[in-house]
């Protein structure tokens, strides 16, 4: 038997190399067929059937020093961080994709802080003018609608998660393949960077208005978008490290606004905004 | 300098935190707490080394600021103690 080559994608600087059974490589391709790389793996993720939820337990995440471990109803899986090595196991094919997304995301959200001093970040990512705007919040805050808003106005790197790391030049915003459900048929799954302009957590509104958020308040709001990356001390004092290296050049702000394409010119010039009548 | 000046805090190993702009952000996980401190509190949070005794944190901020001695040892005290409570520091 000839062994089959993993599959290597890059997601925000992170190579993962990702084994899965030959019926389903087509499917893996054609999804990360942007993030497809060719660089050494630094974590090994290995997708499997056989997935059978505990009865007791059909949901949950679990955290050790160097683990992480969940399941659901239709998929599971283990993700060793000391031996960077990560098992999926899926009830039935049709659920390969999301198995695989939920590992991946749990994954980057750890390895990122300490392999390369970036985060993993629940936010939505427009990219206008060669400059990244980063939108974050809990469900429901907007990060879809001001992806949706961005129709003709920016490239959209991604609806649901994105990866701030420092580059050569500064911050800058890398898109991930880890779109939401709200919009698929926009779902573009490009890897895409461009230099961070500035993070905003979003605040729905009847008039647009930026607050400046002082460093301490942008991290509380970015962990209550992602507590798993702080879930453990260690794991939590890496977070912090990469975040304090980020947010020291990155403005970060309260952007309460509503949801019309107005958006843009107010983030070009928000001093110019005038409220509602 | 009374003995409690002598003790020395440590930052409790259940804990994460940095110094943003002179704010202290402490996580606990295992409560799946985010704490930020005010500003004195989070520069007697940045002294806490786990070698400084609460007298040399105490001079520390005397020098920092309008404050005399006592009323700072008394405000550290109560603030350590108050850590200590939530287990965010220990006694060495």
């Amino acid at each position: 038997m000839i062994p089959v080559a993993p599959l290597t994608l890059d997601v925000g600087g992170i190579v993962v190399a990702v084994a899965a059974p030959d019926p389903w490589r087509p499917r893996l391709a054609a999804r990360y067929a942007d993030f497809l790389s060719s660089g050494a793996a630094g974590w090994h993720v290995a997708v499997r059937a056989g997935w059978h939820a505990e009865p007791k337990r059909r949901s949950f995440v679990e955290h050790g020093e160097t683990w992480t471990r969940f399941g659901y109803a239709d998929f599971g899986g283990w993700l060793d961080l000391a031996g960077r090595q990560a098992i999926v196991a899926l009830a039935s094919d049709e659920h390969l994709l999301p198995a695989l997304e939920r590992m991946l995301v749990y994954l980057l959200t750890q390895a990122l802080p300490q392999d390369a001093g970036g985060l993993l970040l629940h936010a939505s990512g427009v990219m206008r003018q060669g400059q990244a705007h980063v939108f974050v919040g809990p469900s429901g805050a907007g990060k879809s609608t001001v992806a949706r808003l961005a129709s003709g106005y920016g490239q959209v790197l991604c609806d649901e998660n994105i990866v701030l790391r420092l580059g050569a030049a500064g911050p800058e915003a890398v898109s991930t393949p880890f779109w939401g459900q709200a919009t698929p048929e926009t779902a573009a799954r490009l890897r895409l960077s461009a230099p961070l302009s500035a993070l905003y957590a979003l605040q729905h509104a009847s008039t647009f208005s930026l607050t400046p958020l002082t460093p301490a308040q942008a991290v509380l709001v970015l962990i209550d978008s992602l507590r798993i990356a702080v879930e453990q001390p260690a794991r939590a004092s890496a977070w912090l490290a990469a975040a304090k290296n980020l947010l020291a050049q990155v403005p970060v702000y309260r952007l309460s606004f509503r949801p019309t394409t107005e958006l843009w010119d107010f983030l070009a010039n928000p001093h110019s905004a005038q409220p509602m009548p | 300098m009374t003995d409690s000046g002598k003790r020395v805090p440590a930052h409790h190993s259940r804990t994460a935190s940095r110094i943003f702009s002179g704010e202290a952000v402490v996580i606990t996980p295992a409560e799946n707490k985010v704490r930020m401190l005010n500003p004195v509190g989070s520069r007697i949070w940045e002294l806490v080394d786990g070698s400084r005794s609460v007298a040399e944190i105490v001079v520390v901020l005397t020098s920092e600021y309008d404050v005399d001695p006592q009323h700072a040892q008394r405000t550290t005290l109560e603030l350590l103690d108050a850590l200590a409570e939530k287990d965010l520091i220990v006694w060495n």
